[in-house]
């Protein structure tokens, strides 16, 4: 019995089928005796939510653009039928060949976000491999890792063969190179392998790098061997207009979070809001030209049929040419009645035009992120928009026909008091207020919604120094927010305070905190960014049994000349600018944007063209 | 909305002053299809006319969409050979060429196999006919027959349906028509004749289910296929 046999009668005793058996309209199936190289991208995290990650189709795009490479995908089963393949032996297969994983040259994880590293650990071992990279056997697949989260690859050190740091197109097609060429004149051992691969620019390979630790637990050292890099510098794309996009997407057969076309615009950010870490992983910033997003844009819609194109970026309005991609965009989507979504609008470049322009399309809901209630906050994490442009851009709306806002915000932010998240509320009730203080406003009732995360400090922030509030503090000001909502029609969201903590921990661990990955893993821990799955108290043993606590990792304010987990991966960044920005953040001064001001990050480093800035 | 010059090929139908070409397809669903939800199935035709390039007509509502109707929606996990959809063109397509460009633009497992005027109501169905393959883990299919067998002679045959407003206990014997069961290699293979239509509505694997929830069975289903869609005369719906 093949697999596909063998699951058939299994796929109708489990919910949502369709997420196990492939089959979509574009998905790539080859002829396995034609390819030498077989990789399966895998996203720790289930189907709906992988099959909306624009890197995988990147990447899927490409390698199989070589006819000598086969790319299947992965996705973390659910958990009706991750038992269902335990009792019946079933292994995790690739969804287009449904070939067993075990057979493949390599298995990638996108790493997105800290909570789905145990699915990383389940999906290795439903493949029938050892999770941990020391123990698996010479001939199993190599394991590497990529995406934001391998800015900090540590926690993951122990389960990684290997990792490629900053943007994947051209690492990704060198390593398969290395690994096909290796492989074609008999010279490849894993051990070799890793060795030559460590050379390749942007790949970092935690096994030959030693660490040493101070009798406090911090970081004594890190030691290169092998001739491995003292430092990895991450990869990024020189040209974004000349590089390869996929000209189609896989359309599933069923729903998933982000189902619709997804144009890329542009890739890093100017803004430098200092806790976000997509904003400084990600620069310098490069934007696309119209050109070629237009035609990128017509021939994904085209293909797949899909009827809503997103246009996709840090903050899609500070494109260079963002008005003249709009206005030819429109002309297209129009006549072929594709909506067309921006999803990350900025409040103080919203401009009359151009909400006009997007609301010709859609007219729902808005959404905005303040992310702090006050201008000594919104300064203190460089958010450099003012009340009046937040004001401003809600009468615009109104005015506009919107009844519903929706806004984002963050608490515990560093330096922050209880007033200052109290503020959060007052901020929303003016919103309310001015609502009804619009002459020109819709018949209807406003709806002021808000939504609070509790902030995590990241590596390679200003922040990344920071003691995360302790877990009573989270709650007390929540707590102080709650209290300050006195209208019905503001609606508060929170995001959970334990999955905050324990991705405290994880966001700024090293590679001890593996260990505990492992523990949990081994005690049921899987799907933990879902609420059903996560058991916080598991989590807490696993920290425990591993010699490790949540002070050390999340709440404990570091050195500022501490050998940091992640000091020896270079994004670009560099830590002397973001030890200015930290300075700056606890005056609450703020930071020019690159348009107007080079702020000197050391980003441009990476850029070929040496002409000293990134931006026009 | 008002009809004129039908013929077989599509009918005509005046929409705000405009003529509007209505056809009816008839589509196999079949192999991985199966495991598509009505409401996938529903968008997956969509993005097929997007695909297609077909000058198909929109509703004209405040948010205009694909014109799509289906008589009765088939179940995830079934398969079909005689499904259809109601869909409208702007101009004046011939069903050949729609057919052809619509079947270059499906995926896997969705084929049209016609398309005509439309000729009967979706609500003059009543029955449907369906074939169903399963086994049961744990026990021998002679076994397994007999106790189906003795399930199906039972004078009431009480099911819970889960409909909008809660779980229901409903009797399942009068909405079966026939049945007839034969032990094959593979397990026990099921021809029925079952309740297909707005006002009663069988899903085929209702009945199996029951059975299996009654004698404590995991059923393994190799095959659930739905066959034809039936009017009250006998006549299948075309």
């Amino acid at each position: 019995m093949n697999v596909k046999e063998q699951l058939e009668p299994l796929l109708l005793k489990v919910q949502k089928p369709a997420r196990y058996i492939g089959g979509e309209l574009h998905s790539i199936v080859k002829d396995k005796n034609t390819v030498d190289f077989r990789i399966a991208l895998g996203f720790p995290d289930t189907y709906e939510i992988g099959m909306s990650h624009l890197g995988l189709k990147i990447l899927y795009d490409i390698i199989n653009a070589d006819p000598h490479c086969w790319a299947e995908r992965v996705y973390t089963p659910w958990t009706d039928f991750e038992a269902l393949m335990r009792e019946k032996g079933l292994p995790l297969y690739g969804l287009e060949s449904l070939d067993p994983l075990s057979e493949f040259d390599v298995i990638g994880f996108s790493l997105q976000y800290e909570l789905s590293y145990t699915n990383v650990l389940n999906m290795l071992d439903l493949a029938g491999l050892n999770p941990l990279a020391a123990e698996r056997a010479e001939d199993a697949p190599v394991i590497i890792a990529g995406g934001p989260c391998a800015s900090n690859p540590e926690p993951l050190a122990d389960f990684i063969d290997l990792f490629q740091i900053g943007e994947g197109e051209e690492v990704m097609m060198e390593m398969i190179a290395l690994y096909r060429g290796m492989k074609a004149d008999g010279s490849y051992t894993k051990h070799e392998f890793l060795r030559r691969a460590a050379q390749i620019p942007g790949i970092y390979v935690p096994s030959l790098y030693e660490v040493s630790y101070h009798d406090d637990g911090t970081i004594a050292a890190v030691t290169p061997t092998e001739g491995a890099p003292a430092k990895v510098t991450k990869r990024i794309i020189q040209d974004m207009s000349s590089v390869r996009y996929p000209s189609t997407f896989i359309v599933p057969y069923m729903e998933t979070v982000h189902d619709r076309a997804v144009l890329e615009v542009m890739r890093g950010c100017i803004r430098g809001c200092r806790f976000c870490q997509a904003g400084f992983i990600y620069r310098p910033l490069r934007a696309k030209n119209p050109d070629v997003l237009c035609a990128q844009g017509k021939a994904l819609c085209d293909s797949t049929g899909y009827d809503e194109l997103s246009l996709s970026s840090l903050s899609t309005s500070d494109h260079p040419q963002v008005e003249e991609l709009l206005t030819r965009m429109i002309d297209y989507t129009d006549e072929k009645k594709i909506g067309l979504s921006l999803p990350s609008l900025r409040v103080d470049n919203f401009s009359e035009e151009l909400l006009e322009k997007v609301s010709r399309i859609h007219k729902t809901g808005l959404t905005f992120a303040p992310e702090a209630g006050n201008q000594r906050m919104r300064n203190v994490i460089n958010k450099n928009v003012d009340e009046d442009e937040i004001m401003n851009t809600c009468k615009i709306a109104f005015e506009g026909g919107y009844t519903s806002v929706k806004l984002y915000f963050m608490s515990s932010l560093p330096t922050e008091t209880d007033e200052d998240v109290r503020d959060i509320g007052r901020l929303a009730q003016r919103i309310v207020d001015l609502y009804f203080s619009l002459e020109k406003r819709p018949r209807k009732m406003v709806s002021v919604s808000i939504s609070v995360a509790v902030f995590v400090p990241k590596c390679d922030t200003p922040f990344q120094w920071v003691g995360q509030d302790d877990f009573a503090t989270i709650e007390r000001k929540q707590a102080a927010l709650l209290d300050s909502i006195r209208s019905r029609k503001i609606s508060v969201a929170w995001h959970d305070v334990h999955t905050s903590v324990l991705e405290g921990v994880i966001a700024r661990g090293d590679r001890r905190v593996g260990r505990a990955i492992y523990l949990a893993w081994k005690k049921g821990c899987r799907l933990d960014s879902w609420s059903e799955c996560f058991d916080y108290d598991k989590w807490m043993e696993a920290i425990r049994e591993a010699g490790l606590t949540v002070e050390f990792y999340a709440s404990r304010t570091r050195d500022l000349d501490e050998i940091l987990p992640w000091d020896h991966i270079d994004v670009g960044v560099s830590k002397n600018f973001l030890k200015r920005e930290w300075e700056k953040a606890q005056r609450a001064e703020v930071t020019k944007n690159c348009r107007e001001q080079c702020a000197g990050c050391g980003a441009s480093r990476l850029l070929d063209r040496k002409d000293g800035v990134c931006v026009e | 909305m008002s009809e004129k010059n039908s013929d077989q090929n599509r009918k005509i139908v005046v929409i705000q002053g405009r003529d509007v070409y209505e056809y009816r397809a008839f589509y196999k669903k079949f192999e991985r299809a199966k495991y598509i939800s009505h409401l996938d199935l529903y968008r997956a035709i969509q993005r097929t006319f997007q695909r297609a390039n077909i000058p198909v007509w929109y509703t004209e509502g405040y948010h205009p969409h694909i014109y799509l109707t289906f008589p009765m929606p088939i179940f995830l996990g079934c398969e079909g050979v005689e499904e259809s959809f109601d869909f409208r063109t702007t101009v004046d397509c011939s069903p050949s060429q729609l057919m052809d460009q619509l079947n270059a633009a499906f995926p896997e497992g969705i084929r049209i196999t016609r398309i005509q005027a439309p000729v009967h109501k979706a609500a003059e169905i009543t029955k449907a006919d369906y074939t169903m393959l399963f086994t049961a883990d744990g026990i021998d299919n002679p076994v397994l027959l007999d106790r189906w067998n003795a399930f199906l002679q039972q004078e009431r045959i009480p099911a819970v349906k889960h409909t909008k407003k809660g779980p229901k206990e409903i009797d399942l014997k009068p909405m079966i028509y026939s049945i007839h069961t034969e032990l094959t290699e593979k397990g026990l293979l099921v021809q029925m004749q079952v309740c297909c239509g707005i006002e009663q509505n069988l899903n085929a694997t209702l009945l199996s289910d029951a059975f299996g929830a009654k004698e404590g069975l995991s059923l393994n289903y190799h095959l659930i296929r739905r066959d034809q869609m039936l009017l009250e005369n006998g006549e299948r719906f075309s």
